[in-house]
């Protein structure tokens, strides 16, 4: 397969370049070419008119073209200088000098505004700060075009804006920044000029005054073989949702002047505010009644990963037939409640019960009996192997059950007629089942997952960023399933650092801050600004005006 | 057969079987120049590993210019007999990494094994077929049980199983080597003569010889035979292996879909030690027919080398136990030429290397393919 | 890069062919003449071991075939080489030691189990005799002689046993052990002479074996000081190859006033010697004595002597009874009479050396004449300090 066909693409001084298009359209293909990391079959890359042939991404860096990956690549151990300079140390009398490691960092934070502290060790930063650390680093090794290959993903809203922030930095002081996105709402709001990409070849070059999200998709998929339906382009924005979101401390507004209704968590219940919510869904009209409680949740506490309390007496529960969402500041707490509600994080206090079993401490194996299933946040450690096949990862939790084995045996016509079926039914591309899943595209190895899990028709499903990195397509198709679960009558418990996603498919939401549930909103009363609030805190201000 | 399934059945194995195939044609190309380097005489090489072809494989220039069946047998009884102990160690080595373990220890395993069933045959008195039946089992026992002390150590207390395996060797070769079989299990001559290793094991327990006395062909290599087959039915066809593979290929994973991490962890280290031991007992029970005073070649360190060139796959360590075998049976018989006796562990040593850096092979590959990633076959996930 | 693999594959196929023409013309460097072959094996220990196989193998290739091992090849030896490796002693035996024109084929084996194939490859070959250095190799020596009757085997260090562990007799199988308690007489009464203080002993493994090199060396310092012998002190390391242990007895007995001692304890020897030589840096007027081979050269200065087992000569008249036509099978032992045990050269100087070696040598005679019977065990030792 060809990833880029005959792709141009011209990129000017100081601008803020937005590169976008599907999953597979071929936008990380071409920024890796203008990285070193691939070499083109034909073309060349020209800076300031001179053809270069960039063979890796040290030369793409001696040539000033630096790149932050999706992924970071950072030493958790070390401290933000020492990152920054690995690779490129300063060196006094031949010993590593991190003296001036140190002022070296801070300087280039105060030049571009960043608030990083050198001497912390990366592992304590939240997303939105490595990242920096990522950006700074590129800018130590002389990056002055700089590719952010889809920077908000990870981000919060708020984490979202101090980018923006930064990029506009960036330019202003000369140098050149392209993102790869898929938020095309972002996209308007902070590019100088866009360029759509579509089958490996940039299809148009916009400016964003003289576009619309609606026009980009279409340019996006045009031709297409399955038909669109981009949830945030068919969304209803809620009220006062219009401008770009900004959070309440930057901008200073308070919230509009119709009070946001809102309970907080144990003071109502939410069957009445549900009753309102169900009315105004934007899909559907053959919903089932929210029935009985699936997950119940009460004064749960749990540690983290370094033993830091992460959950302090949480309680909630997801009824069948509705969506609930946990939307938070990244680290606060959402994650670790979902690990604990499948069983991959013991808890110290508090019950939960699935489907009316009350549980200590079950196994992921005793949950996924009781009919949980899980989409994790992290794909490739969590929820696929890797190096096996398709047809293997689709087993994976129910291995031992009927059509994946028979006995003892493995049941590989069961495993491969199943596997053919979930491919075809997600279009997962290639469609063979014999494939290895790193060989799969993300968005197809989210779909294989979400194949899988929603296969063992469970009673309640919980999903972790069950649409990072996906493409519009992709995250239409994933948030169509998640309604049709929910129609099913299957508990959907959704957690995201994607706020817009949320507000997309949830029928209610928890927001969590440091560890706790600071409310709990209906769809009725959805409102970004003051969830925004709430995501960073305003509890207290909240609770004296009840 | 449809094109996936041919795909899956034919493309997929030969490729992976070809880097280990590379490998150990560039080791024995390399060791051949270095004997040629050595020896001074390109026809000293080629007669040295024509001889170590005879030795390995059969003599066949012997038997075409008349000698008798020995002159086939015998060669492919030493064969065999490495062939076996190699298979099983290796087999060990890749059941361990199956679930991502490192078992450096399979010498140690292989140890207790051999000394449970020189003492098993040496001091029960049982009918012949029962009698090797319980001295195997004894050994896989043992090997089983002295494993688990690194899974135990592993998974209970988080200490890396190739620090554990590496000190549980050396506590092996103390207690039994260097104490045992010099100590309270001596085998006592009779007057001043001095007999090394424990007393010899009855007629009873000893694997059955196949092709007559000339040849030490025995019973092991269908042990070992067997035992491949089983692993390998046990890891590719049924749910307990692909379970294993699972949490070795992707723990997390494995654990997020409710698989029980640590007991297959226990059960594969289980199985890797018992392969290990049933090695020792096969080396008791096929050749020596006690345990001698040092244990042999240090066999479960080749396990390490011979499964990873065999891909950690059962009928791959199969494969390669065979052609390392059967190169160093044969090799012996280089040294008639004046050739150093090291060499054919040189050419088990220099493919391991090579199938090591494996992807320094897949880049060079690559790069005579001239397949650009901007064109490849694959969209390159994001990593 | 498949097709660059089958091409050099292909290249080096016509060198090779090329090659063999070549070879055809003039005859291969390393192949033998119609020589008789005489076979042997080593242990694990294997060439280069300063010990025993290197004594077998000198009996083989220097002095029976008249060749030396190098750079993978034999090259014939200068009569000057041959001589320079006799002590005075071999030199002044008659017949003397002279090459016998054969061939020698030597294996190494790398394992325990890789013994017999070892022996039977060279039986293939054509060995007329085939050694088997060590008593390690007794098993195979015994199977691969049983089923190859008309190949002729020297096994050195041990009698071929039974199951049982009783002694057999193989017709085809000529047996060597060496009368150690012999050798170790006399350089018991070397040390009782020497020593000023008090006399040590150091074993490996508390075995037989041992247990002879211990009797024989007791009763030696009891024939030259009987004092001493009383206060003679005996350890056993209880291995073979732990230098450090050695090292660790041997200060040990230097502190309880040992001034001589005599460590027949293998590598753990070696920590000995290591022990007694840091001791004379030390200024300490203290004495070690070698065992199995002249181990002078470790420590300089320091080795008194050594108690040698003379296993090159005992390989070498194997290959001259082959020649002679008169090697048949059974046990043979060799003690101070047929050299088989000796002293190694005293290079050292001691205040009374001369009268010293002058004892030596009558006490060597009256062994060698079966006068004095040299105890072997614990029970015989007690018998011999009885009479007067």
């Amino acid at each position: 397969m060809q990833a880029l066909d005959d792709a141009s693409l011209e990129i000017r001084d100081g601008e803020r370049l937005a590169v976008v298009g599907e999953n597979g359209a071929g936008k990380t293909s071409l920024m890796n070419v203008l990285y070193g990391l691939y070499q083109p079959d034909r073309g060349e890359v020209r800076i300031g008119g001179e053809a270069v042939r960039l063979k890796s991404p040290k030369e793409a860096l001696a040539r000033g073209i630096g790149m932050v990956h999706q992924h970071f690549m950072l030493v958790p151990s070390l401290t933000v200088a020492e990152n920054v300079v690995l690779g490129k140390e300063p060196a006094r009398h031949g010993l590593f000098d991190l003296r001036a490691a140190n002022e070296h960092v801070l300087a280039t934070c105060r030049r571009f505004g960043f608030a990083l502290d050198p001497e912390a060790p990366v592992e304590s930063l939240s997303v939105g700060s490595q990242q920096k650390v990522e950006i700074v680093k590129a800018l130590h090794r002389g990056a002055r075009t700089l590719i952010l290959d889809e920077p908000t993903a990870v981000l919060t809203p708020q984490e979202a804006d101090e980018l923006f922030a930064v990029a506009r930095q960036l330019t202003a002081a000369g140098h050149t920044v392209i993102f790869i996105s898929h938020k095309l709402k972002e996209v308007l709001a902070i590019a100088t000029r866009i360029a759509v990409m579509r089958r490996g070849a940039v299809v148009a070059d916009v400016a964003p005054g003289a576009t619309s999200v609606k026009e980009l998709a279409e340019l996006m998929v045009r031709a297409s073989p399955t038909p669109l339906s981009p949830s945030r382009v068919e969304r209803e924005p809620p009220p006062g949702a219009q401008l770009p979101f900004s959070p309440s401390g930057a901008g200073g507004e308070p919230p509009p002047a119709t009070r946001p209704p809102f309970s907080p968590s144990g003071v109502e219940g939410p069957s009445t505010s549900l009753r309102h919510a169900r009315g105004e869904r934007s899909s559907g009209s053959d919903q089932v009644e929210p029935r009985t409680p699936v997950l119940e949740v009460t004064d749960l506490t749990a540690r983290g990963s370094r033993g830091r309390p992460a959950l302090q007496g949480v309680s909630l529960t997801v009824a069948a037939g509705e969506i609930v969402g946990l939307a938070g500041v990244d680290g606060n707490g959402q994650r670790e409640l979902a690990e604990v509600l499948t069983g991959l994080r013991p808890y110290d206090a508090g019950t939960f019960s699935l489907g009316g079993t009350v549980l200590c401490n079950p196994s992921p194996a005793a949950l996924r009996q009781l009919g949980l299933a899980h989409v994790p946040e992290d794909r490739l450690k969590r929820a696929v192997v890797g190096p096996m096949s398709v047809e293997e990862n689709v087993t994976l939790g129910r291995q031992h059950l009927p059509p994946f084995a028979r006995g003892a045996r493995i049941d590989f016509a069961g495993r491969r007629e199943r596997a053919a079926r979930l491919i075809a039914d997600y279009d997962v591309r290639p469609p063979d089942p014999t494939a290895r899943m790193v060989e799969l595209s993300g968005g197809n190895q989210q779909k294989v997952v979400v194949a899988r899990e929603l296969d063992a028709t469970p009673r309640l499903l919980v999903a972790v960023q069950p649409t990072r990195g996906l493409d519009v397509q992709a995250v239409a198709q994933v948030h169509a399933r998640l309604r049709a679960e929910r129609n099913r009558g299957c508990a959907v418990l959704v957690v995201s650092l994607d706020l817009d996603e949320l507000l997309a498919v949830c029928d209610r939401l928890y927001v969590f801050f440091e560890g706790r549930v600071a409310g709990e909103i209906a769809r009725a009363r959805f409102d970004e600004r003051f969830i925004g609030r709430l995501m960073l805190g305003a509890r207290a201000e909240t609770d004296t005006r009840d | 057969m449809t094109d996936v399934t041919l795909r899956a059945r034919l493309v997929r194995p030969f490729q992976t079987a070809l880097p280990s195939v590379l490998s150990v044609a560039l080791a024995l190309a390399v060791c051949f120049l270095a004997i040629v380097a050595s020896q001074g005489s390109l026809w000293v090489a080629a007669r040295a590993y024509a001889e170590m072809a005879w030795g390995g494989f059969g003599d066949l220039p012997k038997l075409f210019a008349g000698a008798d069946a020995s002159a086939l047998t015998r060669p492919w009884g030493e064969t065999a007999s490495k062939t076996a102990l190699l298979t099983l160690t290796g087999l060990s080595v890749a059941v361990a990494f199956s679930v991502g373990l490192f078992n450096i220890g399979a010498q140690g395993q292989m140890m207790v094994g051999a000394l449970s069933a020189a003492v098993l045959g040496g001091k029960l008195a049982l009918p012949w077929p029962l009698h090797v039946a319980v001295c195997l089992a004894g050994a896989a026992l043992a090997g089983a049980a002295y494993a688990e002390i690194a899974a135990a150590l592993k998974l209970e207390r988080g200490v890396h199983e190739v620090i554990s395996t590496i000190m549980l060797n050396w506590i092996a070769v103390s207690l039994v080597e260097n104490w045992l079989v010099v100590g309270p299990l001596r085998a006592q001559a009779s007057g001043d003569n001095s007999i090394s290793g424990t007393d010899e094991i009855l007629a009873s327990a000893q694997l059955p010889r196949l092709l007559g006395e000339t040849s030490r062909l025995h019973a092991g290599i269908l042990v070992a035979a067997a035992l491949a087959v089983a692993v390998w039915y046990w890891l590719a066809r049924t749910r307990y292996g692909f379970e294993s593979r699972a949490v070795g290929l992707g723990p997390e994973a494995a654990r997020a879909a409710g698989i029980p991490v640590a007991a297959r962890v226990y059960q594969a280290m289980a199985l890797s030690g018992a392969l290990a031991g049933v090695a020792g007992a096969v080396l008791v029970m096929g050749t020596e027919h006690k345990f001698p005073a040092t244990l042999g070649a240090p066999y479960g360190f080749d396990g390490i080398a011979i499964s990873l060139i065999g891909q950690n796959h059962p009928l791959g360590v199969l494969a390669s136990a065979a052609l390392f075998g059967a190169l160093r049976a044969g090799g012996t018989r280089m040294q008639l030429l004046g050739v150093h006796k090291s060499f054919p562990e040189l050419i088990q040593g220099l493919a391991l290397l090579f199938v090591a850096a494996r992807l320094v092979w897949e880049t060079l590959l690559s790069r005579f393919r001239r397949e650009p990633a901007a064109s490849a076959t694959v969209e390159v996930p994001r990593a | 890069m498949i097709r660059r693999l089958a091409t050099v594959a292909l290249a080096s196929g016509l060198a090779l062919t090329a090659c063999k023409k070549k070879d055809e013309t003039a005859p291969p460097a390393l192949a033998m003449p119609a020589k008789r072959v005489v076979g042997l094996v080593t242990d694990v220990g294997g060439r280069g071991d300063q010990s025993f196989n290197d004594s077998a193998l000198r009996g083989l290739e220097l002095w029976a075939a008249g060749a030396r091992f190098e750079g993978g090849g034999y090259r014939p030896s200068s009569a000057d080489e041959l001589k320079a490796s006799l002590t005075p002693e071999l030199a002044s035996r008659q017949p003397p030691i002279v090459p016998l024109g054969v061939a020698p084929l030597v294996v190494q084996s790398k394992a325990q189990e890789d013994y017999e194939p070892n022996l039977e490859l060279l039986v293939e070959q054509g060995a007329e005799l085939t050694v088997g250095v060590g008593f390690m190799l007794e098993n195979a020596v015994e199977a691969v002689a049983r089923r190859n009757p008309k190949a002729k085997f020297l096994l050195i260090d041990s009698p071929v046993l039974d199951a049982s562990g009783k002694p057999i007799c193989l017709p085809n199988v000529r047996t060597v052990v060496f009368r150690e308690e012999e050798g170790s007489f006399l350089v018991g009464a070397l040390a009782g002479l020497v020593s000023k203080r008090r006399v040590g002993f150091v074993g490996g493994m508390e075995i037989p074996l041992i247990k002879k090199f211990e009797a024989g060396f007791r009763a030696g310092v009891a024939s030259t000081n009987p004092a001493a012998a009383e206060k003679l002190l005996a350890t056993y390391t209880g291995s073979f190859d732990n230098v450090a242990a050695g090292k660790q007895v041997g200060q040990d007995l230097m502190a309880k006033g040992v001034d001589v001692v005599f460590q027949a304890a293998g590598s753990d020897g070696l920590g000995v010697i290591q022990a007694v030589k840091e001791a004379r840096a030390e200024g300490k007027d203290v004495y070690v004595i070698g065992v199995d081979s002249d181990q002078a050269h470790l420590a300089p200065g320091a080795v008194l002597t050594s108690m040698v087992k003379r296993v090159d000569l005992a390989v070498y008249e194997a290959v001259r009874d082959l020649k002679a036509g008169t090697l048949a099978g059974g046990d043979v032992a060799r003690g101070l009479k047929e050299d088989g045990v000796g002293l190694a050269v005293v290079r050292l100087d001691f205040p009374g050396k001369l009268e010293a070696l002058a004892k030596l040598e009558a006490l060597r005679q009256r062994v060698v004449s079966g006068e004095l019977h040299v105890p072997s065990n614990a029970a015989e030792l007690a018998a011999f300090k009885a009479q007067p």
